[in-house]
């Protein structure tokens, strides 16, 4: 059990496995690592996109740098996972997956867990801002809580 | 859930639909009848979905010979015919979730019912019976949806009130589907689809002449296919 987690309900997965990186994604993990939520942004037209992708899906062009967020934004959907698939997960369900919507990103989502919410609460609309918690395995994961 | 009121009741009901179509199929997996309580019952795995609104990992086979139509004249089974087969994606599947809300509640088959109902001629309104991919009840109700049965947001109550049945304007699933006869990840829809065409299925639906499969829903690309007698 990683004390680092301690203060974050259902979030100490031991044997959780580090994100596997490449080209695209190392900087995500950087900057997570940091404390700093970021998406790629295009170069040419500006358009926010995640997950990361080479190509820009509004205007093709290839060249883009990573945008630094906020991290405030809104739940858009959500489900509470009840039923560990694997061990490492197992002594920490129930937890919930949610679909956050970003400010100031064009609409971009990611899923990542709401913490300090009740499991009989509607979650959307409700509004979040991003914080990082360490793992314990060298990296920080990105989790959301109610403002 | 959120955006049209869509309950667990509805997607109960898609449950109940399929072991009621399995109990006269003696391949089926799961004969056994199922009420709404017994799937409100069922233990949650990832809200709002319970063990009875998913199917089962099964081992199988199956398998379609495909041939040209004059030399089908000369086999022994009776042929069907494939009026249209298409592969379509309403999105990129990395931007699954930052999709439109049309598109987030959906089974990502709208494009793909354009492309296989365009390609066959022909109107949802022409299908005699579905055979839609039902790996998760929520995805049927939103297939149904997509390929134009209903409205938009219309699923649920489609599916409660009884229009997948036997009797309904759309039977859904005559072998049991995925959910209560096996699941070959699509492969026995359009084993189910044959014998409707043919007219030898355990539920069969009176005067078949086309009938759709619909492949797995929700993911991109999606695909499916017309098959007729």
């Amino acid at each position: 059990m990683n004390a680092n987690l301690d203060h974050v309900p259902g979030l100490a997965v031991p044997g959780l496995v580090p994100p596997t990186q490449y080209p695209l994604t190392t900087g995500y993990w950087a900057a997570a690592d940091d404390g700093r939520l970021v998406v790629q942004r295009c170069d040419r037209c500006g358009t926010h996109r995640h997950l990361p992708a080479p190509v820009c899906h509004a205007c093709q062009a290839p060249e883009w740098s990573w945008s630094e967020l906020s991290g405030s934004g809104s739940v858009y959907s959500y489900t509470w996972v009840r039923t560990a698939l694997t061990d490492a997960f197992a002594a920490v369900v129930p937890f919930n997956v949610c679909v956050v919507e970003l400010d100031g990103a064009d609409g971009v989502r990611l899923a990542a867990t709401v913490t300090d919410v009740d499991e009989d609460t509607d979650l959307v609309g409700t509004r979040v801002q991003a914080y990082f918690a360490e793992l314990g395995n060298g990296h920080r994961l990105l989790l959301f809580a109610p403002v | 859930m959120h955006r049209f009121g869509t309950t667990v009741d509805h997607f109960g009901a898609v449950a109940v639909n399929a072991r009621r179509m399995a109990a006269t199929n003696p391949d089926a997996r799961f004969r056994e009848p199922l009420t709404l309580e017994e799937h409100h019952a069922s233990r949650m795995i990832s809200d709002p979905l319970r063990l009875l609104d998913c199917c089962m990992e099964s081992d199988g086979a199956a398998a379609v010979v495909l041939t040209r139509a004059d030399r089908a004249d000369d086999l022994a089974q009776r042929p069907v015919y494939v009026r249209s087969a298409a592969m379509a994606a309403d999105f990129r599947q990395a931007s699954r979730l930052s999709v439109s809300d049309d598109d987030f509640a959906s089974a990502a088959q709208s494009t793909l019912s354009s492309e296989v109902f365009g390609k066959a001629g022909i109107k949802a309104a022409d299908i005699d019976v579905a055979l839609l991919y039902d790996h998760f009840t929520p995805m049927v109700v939103m297939s149904l949806e997509d390929f134009g049965f209903c409205g938009k947001g219309e699923g649920g109550p489609f599916v409660a009130q009884g229009e997948i049945g036997l009797g309904g304007s759309l039977p859904l699933n005559p072998h049991g589907g995925h959910l209560a006869e096996v699941y070959l990840h699509g492969m026995n829809h359009v084993m189910e689809a044959t014998r409707q065409l043919r007219g030898t299925s355990t539920n069969q639906v009176d005067d078949v002449e086309l009938a759709l499969v619909g492949g797995a829903g929700g993911v991109a690309p999606t695909t499916g296919c017309v098959l007729g007698r």
